[in-house]
């Protein structure tokens, strides 16, 4: 707080302060204390505050942000493939092909053409 | 505070923040209170001046100090001044708004009748011109003419007078706290000043 050296004291200014000045030490008891104890809650906050807990909560959030954007996106192209996906799963899981394609021989001699030469 | 210069770390602690920074978060700590313990006082002064209520003024105070604890703490300790007489005169200024409010509702449903009953607060207070028994008593009743003239005065004077008169601060910085420019500061403790004159006469205190 700067002084005011540029100007003349007022009278009633120098009054007005010294009388303030006084009455802030004519406070009662419990007025005191009240304000001690709002200080000490006040002052609690503050050392409880841990500046990587905001960057924490930043992250987490921004995180989870991500998470939800990527699952809904791909829920929108599973949806759109879906009827492929099955496809192919079925035919992986059919046990008729998986017979099939163990049977090269037989691949084989339908490639040969003996099958239908003879 | 934003580096961690001790290669010491204490493991095992919240955070692992390291010995450094934990010193320095003390220290800051310490300088927080160091500084709420050397304004509150005057600061919960202000404000009941400003709302003539005890409880009303720790509130306000009490909501000062968590906002600068909160958000403004780690800035440097020469803004803490400046910072909480912003945070101190803006909660005061939205709790009269907030009064004025709940005054115009309250006169609309009680209606004019009690117009007449309004006293001049000043009338309340003893004579002055009569001898006083000491200069303690002497210093109480012109601490009461003031206190009384003050809050007769409009927000913005009382302000302007509180914040300039009392805690010296520059007209800038009184503008920054009170939300306005530095010529409403200048005309608001001019007229603050012409009117405590008056009220409380040439002989005071």
């Amino acid at each position: 707080m700067n002084k005011r050296s540029d100007e003349q004291p007022d009278p009633l200014a120098t009054a007005a302060k010294r009388l303030l000045d006084h009455s802030v030490q004519e406070l009662d008891r419990k007025t005191v204390l009240a304000l001690q104890r709002a200080r000490v809650n006040a002052v609690s906050r503050f050392s409880a505050r841990r500046p990587w807990l905001q960057w924490a909560g930043g992250v987490a959030l921004a995180s989870m942000a991500a998470l939800a954007v990527t699952m809904w996106l791909w829920q929108a192209n599973s949806a759109n493939h879906s009827h492929l996906l099955l496809e192919d799963l079925e035919l992986m899981q059919s046990p008729e092909n998986l017979e099939l394609s163990e049977d090269l021989d037989f691949y084989d001699w339908l490639a040969d053409g003996t099958a239908t030469t003879g | 505070m934003s580096g961690c210069h001790s290669p010491i770390a204490v493991q095992g602690q919240p955070g692992h923040l390291c010995l450094g920074e934990r010193v320095g978060s003390l220290d800051r700590t310490q300088a927080l209170d160091r500084f709420l313990a050397g304004i509150e006082r005057r600061a919960f002064r202000m404000a009941h001046i400003a709302t003539g209520n005890e409880d009303e003024a720790l509130d306000l105070v009490q909501d000062a100090m968590l906002k600068l604890a909160q958000k403004y703490a780690r800035r440097p300790e020469e803004e803490w001044g400046a910072l909480f007489h912003c945070i101190l005169q803006s909660r005061i200024r939205d709790w009269y708004r907030r009064e004025r409010v709940r005054n115009r509702l309250r006169e609309f449903f009680r209606g004019a009748q009690d117009d007449e009953e309004g006293e001049d607060p000043l009338e309340q207070i003893p004579d002055s011109t009569t001898p006083a028994p000491d200069g303690e008593v002497q210093c109480k009743r012109a601490c009461a003419e003031l206190e009384v003239a003050l809050r007769a005065l409009p927000l913005r004077q009382q302000q302007a007078f509180l914040l300039r008169i009392w805690e010296e601060m520059d007209v800038a910085q009184t503008a920054h706290a009170m939300g306005c420019s530095q010529g409403s500061v200048k005309t608001h403790l001019f007229r603050a000043l012409q009117v405590l004159r008056q009220r409380l006469g040439e002989h005071w205190p």
